[in-house]
């Protein structure tokens, strides 16, 4: 792992400020900044990690755990609030037993909310994959998720 | 010149509106700024109006410019300052600032105070000082708009020493920008942003595996009590507060000691404390109570009767000790002083042996001293670096030396050396802790010290690009030293230790063209088989540098100096004056009316020997420095002075209670050579007395003349009459020296092989720290291991 980060953050190696693209690349190359991937960079910038992990979280684009197999993202825009958006990650929370920014322990599912999806009309919305599920009330959530965990069937 | 409320006043470039305004008296309330920090602007509280200037600009971000107008107070800026803090409150647990009763509060409430959770000032640990509070009050804010939110963050209590309620939090920043600014280190940020915002850390980690040091400086730091001391957070308000010096290490911390109901609670650095400037280590700041509190201190003397210690009266046992010291020959009798004892101590123990037992067998408990003291001496050149010139430096260099955990305030000034662009190397094994200090490491064994120093001399002097105005006007012997160089052939050395030409090269060209340096060196050099000839090659390096006042001894006694300086040595009386000098001996001689004896004694490593070996046959200890493996099986007598039980007692036949640092005045002396004083920040625990006193105790029953002082104080005094280069600001004086000299590079091997006492880091006379005080050992098994 450590190698690749290092692969990854050497083009950069010297330029000041270049810390957001480092971060931007090692999530492009391994889908998320690891705890490793912070220490090599803080090493490599002289930096500590603690300063480093605090510049990247105050960017709301970086994700800190390995993504799942299937990337679950709940609407919270607007429309979809309104219309019980947060019922609805409630629910997905308690299905997946995660929180937003977390990936089930089979590494399965991970769970993001994001603002609005473009489709007000349909909310409230949940996302699975790039397949968009509209008017998600009640239990329907249960059943779209339940598709993807029994196989490996992906739409 | 510009104005600032209708004042006209001067200013000095550079500096920020704020300043100005402080330094013409005029204040202007702040949250986040703190003395040492570069400003901030995150509170909003110090807004002011400029004429010209569009807005409200931050008083503390804004660089003072000639002709400015500025309006620092008027009602405007109070109603939005008002407002500013009212936002600020409506996320800080309010209803004591508010409540109308709460002067009344303060007199009543009887400690409700041990709750978890802070729901306002009464339940705060942070009641006696809060900054936050002082501004309200300043403001008069009487009630707050806003709806008040309450965090819900969870309290953070896991790691040791000082817990964390970010429900407290303002956000002010102060903390991250201390440990980052101040100390390097950087163990904490702000992470996330906007309502989320929190002080934290990488992925959430504890402080302990995030490479906190528990320096204490963001505590000290906080303006809020949402970071607190946890040994002390309940006590409140001290009863006293008393300014000494720190005697864990040998930086001299200068330390504020809180006192209450007799005891002392806690300790904070002292802002005006010449080595530390309102910083410290874990240590000073927390481990101090802990230390000199345990329940198991000696509170009374103690004599062996039929083989067994007993409780005594100080009559009895100083009546005891006189009588049988009184019975063993001089050469017999050896005093082993403790670099932990004050200066007063050191002078009437070394004064003790040689005026009323008459001999010379004394030296310093400590293995790092003798070479550090014996090499100044053959250099001539009693002074070395200040800490100051520490932060000075344009290059720096470590040897042999886990300065992070054994002198964590030095990394302060190193610190500040390389903001100033200094390069900062370690010669040595990898440190423990902080990495991130030193610019380059060059990982080697003791064993290969010497031929590393040896080719770095001898490219410095092969690359001709030392300071040779200076070597040629002030150092002798340079035609000596460089022929000596001849034998060192590089290409050899990276056989021996590892290194290439290429590093030291890339070494020495840090240090070259970079003017004044510092090299510190710890006793690792103890290891290695000459270590006054290590000390001369780093000494070496530096007057070809030019910058001979650059040699830190990091000291492993608080007071290995001054032990020194008092003349605890077996071949110097105090201020280095030689026995072999008849006419150093025949002045005291005369100061203290006493026949002296003329032989030089036997030094530390010699004593530990003669004491197995029987030919020293009573010993009197300070402070338990004795390597575990010297069996005194075949000692007659042992008088001891200790805090705490200790090995020892096996074999002691009298042990004295001696009062802890926080219990005596006195004086004691920095590596740095600053000699400050300690002051009495509580009694000595139980029948305990101060080093000197017991001394002087003894001195009595044995009938003779001359110990006879009722305070430190007037120890003190005699010292400076006896000696008055000791007067005031130490020995440095001393140093006014004709020429350097360059020693020359001999590889010598060790002839016989000595004892190696390995004390602990963190020690106070013979104690181990992390054994009183537990916090302390869980850090350091983190740093350490095991
Ligand atoms: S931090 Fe200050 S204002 Fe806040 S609860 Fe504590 S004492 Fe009161
Ligand atoms: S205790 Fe010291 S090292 Fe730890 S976070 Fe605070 S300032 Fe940083
Ligand atoms: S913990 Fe204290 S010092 Fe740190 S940001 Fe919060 S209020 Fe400021
Ligand atoms: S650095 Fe040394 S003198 Fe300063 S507080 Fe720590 S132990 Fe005490
Ligand atoms: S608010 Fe959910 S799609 Fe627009
Ligand atoms: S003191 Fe100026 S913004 Fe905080």
């Amino acid at each position: 792992m450590k190698n690749t980060i290092k692969d990854i953050i050497k083009p950069y190696q010297g330029e000041k400020g270049s810390l957001i693209p480092i971060l931007q690349a090692v999530q492009e190359k391994t889908g998320f900044i690891s705890e490793d991937a912070i220490s090599t960079i803080a090493m490599d910038m002289n930096m500590s990690e603690h300063e480093i992990y605090g510049v990247a979280t105050f960017y709301t684009q970086f994700r800190y755990t390995k993504p799942g197999d299937h990337m679950v993202k709940v609407c919270l825009g607007t429309a979809c609030h309104v219309r019980g958006g947060e019922q609805l990650l409630d629910r997905t929370e308690n299905i997946l037993n995660i929180k937003p920014g977390q990936t089930t322990l089979d590494s399965a599912f991970s769970l993001e909310r994001v603002a609005c999806m473009g489709c007000c009309a349909l909310a409230p919305v949940i996302v699975v994959d790039d397949k968009i599920y509209p008017n998600v009330a009640g239990p329907k959530v249960e059943k779209i998720i339940s598709r993807y965990s029994s196989s490996d069937e992906k739409e | 010149m510009l104005t600032i409320d209708g004042k006209e006043v001067d200013f000095k470039e550079g500096a920020t509106v704020l300043e100005v305004a402080a330094a013409n008296g005029i204040y202007i309330p702040t949250l986040c700024t703190y003395s040492g920090l570069l400003p901030f602007g995150a509170c909003r509280l110090c807004l002011v109006k400029i004429e010209n200037m569009r807005g409200f600009p931050p008083a503390c971000t804004t660089p003072a410019a000639k002709g400015m107008k500025i309006t620092a107070n008027d009602l405007e800026l109070n109603e939005l300052r008002k407002n500013v803090l009212e936002l600020i409150l409506s996320e800080h647990p309010n209803s004591c600032i508010i409540c109308d009763q709460k002067d009344l509060c303060g007199h009543y409430n009887i400690c409700p105070t041990k709750s978890g959770r802070v729901t306002g000032c009464a339940f705060c640990p942070n009641k006696g000082g809060c900054e936050l509070k002082q501004v309200t009050e300043y403001l008069g804010i009487k009630e707050i708009r806003f709806p008040f939110t309450y965090k819900n963050l969870p309290l953070e209590r896991e790691d040791p020493f000082f817990d964390r309620d970010y429900n407290l939090c303002i956000l002010c920043g102060r903390c991250v920008r201390v440990c980052q600014e101040i100390r390097g280190v950087g163990a904490i940020s702000l992470t996330k942003r906007g309502h989320d915002t929190k002080v934290g850390t990488a992925f959430n980690k504890s402080h302990l595996d995030g490479g906190c040091r528990f320096c204490g400086a963001c505590v000290d730091a906080c303006p809020t009590g949402a970071l607190s001391a946890r040994g002390s957070k309940w006590h409140g308000i001290p009863d006293k507060v008393t300014t000494t010096t720190c005697a864990l290490c040998s930086v001299g911390c200068s330390l504020k000691l809180e006192t209450k109901w007799e005891k002392i609670v806690a300790v904070r650095p002292d802002s005006e404390g010449p080595a530390n400037q309102g910083q410290a280590c874990v240590r000073g700041r927390f481990a101090i109570p802990a230390l000199v509190n345990g329940a198991s201190r000696l509170k009374y003397p103690l004599i062996r009767r039929n083989s067994r210690l007993v409780p005594a009266t100080w009559d009895e046992a100083t009546e005891l000790a006189a009588a049988r010291l009184g019975k063993y020959l001089p050469g017999e009798t050896a005093f082993l002083a403790s670099p932990f004892l004050t200066n007063e101590a050191a002078y009437l123990l070394q004064k003790f042996a040689r005026v009323c037992i008459g001999t010379n067998n004394i030296d310093t408990s400590s293995f790092f001293s003798g070479p550090v003291i014996q090499s100044r001496i053959k250099r001539s050149n009693m002074g070395d670096g200040t800490i100051e010139d520490i932060a000075k430096s344009g290059w720096i260099i470590v040897v042999g030396g886990d300065i992070a955990a054994s002198h964590p305030v030095l990394t302060v000034k190193i610190n500040q050396a390389k903001k100033r662009g200094a390069f900062v190397s370690l010669i040595g094994s990898k440190q423990n802790i902080n990495s991130r200090l030193f610019d380059s490491c060059i990982s080697v064994e003791p064993s290969g010290y010497f031929p590393l120093l040896a080719g770095i001399l001898k490219i410095i002097v092969e690359k001709k690009g030392f300071d040779s105005k200076f070597v040629t006007s002030q150092c002798n012997d340079f035609d000596e030293f460089k022929n000596s160089l001849k034998e060192i052939d590089i290409k050899t050395i990276a056989g021996t230790c590892g290194i290439s030409r290429d590093m030291i090269e890339k070494l020495t060209s840090t240090i070259l063209p970079s003017g004044r340096g510092s090299i510190l060196y710890g006793s690792k050099i103890l290891e290695c088989d000459d270590p006054m000839q290590i000390i001369g090659m780093l000494f070496n390096i530096l007057l070809l540098a030019g910058s001979p006042a650059g040699l830190v001894p990091l000291m492993d006694g608080a007071n290995s100096q001054g032990v020194a300086d008092m003349g605890a040595l077996p071949d110097f009386l105090p201020c280095y004056q030689n026995i072999a000098d008849k006419d150093s001996l025949s002045t005291f001689e005369k100061s203290w009316s006493a026949m002296l004896p003329k032989k030089p004694g036997l030094n530390y490593p010699a004593i530990l020997n003669a004491a197995v070996e029987g030919s020293i046959k009573a010993l009197y200890v300070t402070g338990g420095e004795i390597p575990r493996e010297i069996s005194l099986e075949r000692l007659d007598f042992l008088v001891l002075h200790d805090i705490y039980p200790s090995p020892l007692f096996e074999t002691a036949d009298i042990v004295f209670p001696a009062a802890a640092f926080t219990e005596e005045d006195g004086t004691i002396t920095s590596l740095e050579q600053r000699v400050q004083r300690l002051q009495a920040g509580a009694k000595p625990v139980g029948m305990s007395m101060p080093d000197w006193t017991i001394i002087c105790k003894i001195a009595e029953k044995m009938n003779v003349k001359g110990f006879e002082f009722s305070s430190a104080s007037e120890v003190f005094d005699e010292i400076c009459r006896v000696n008055p280069l000791i007067s005031g600001h130490g020995i440095r004086d001393l140093k006014l020296k004709k020429k350097f000299t360059l020693t020359p590079v001999k590889k010598t091997v060790r002839s016989k092989k000595g004892v190696l006492h390995k004390k602990p880091l963190w020690h106070y006379r013979g104690f181990d720290l992390t054994e009183m005080v537990s916090d302390l050992k869980i850090l350091h098994s983190k740093i350490f291991g095991g």
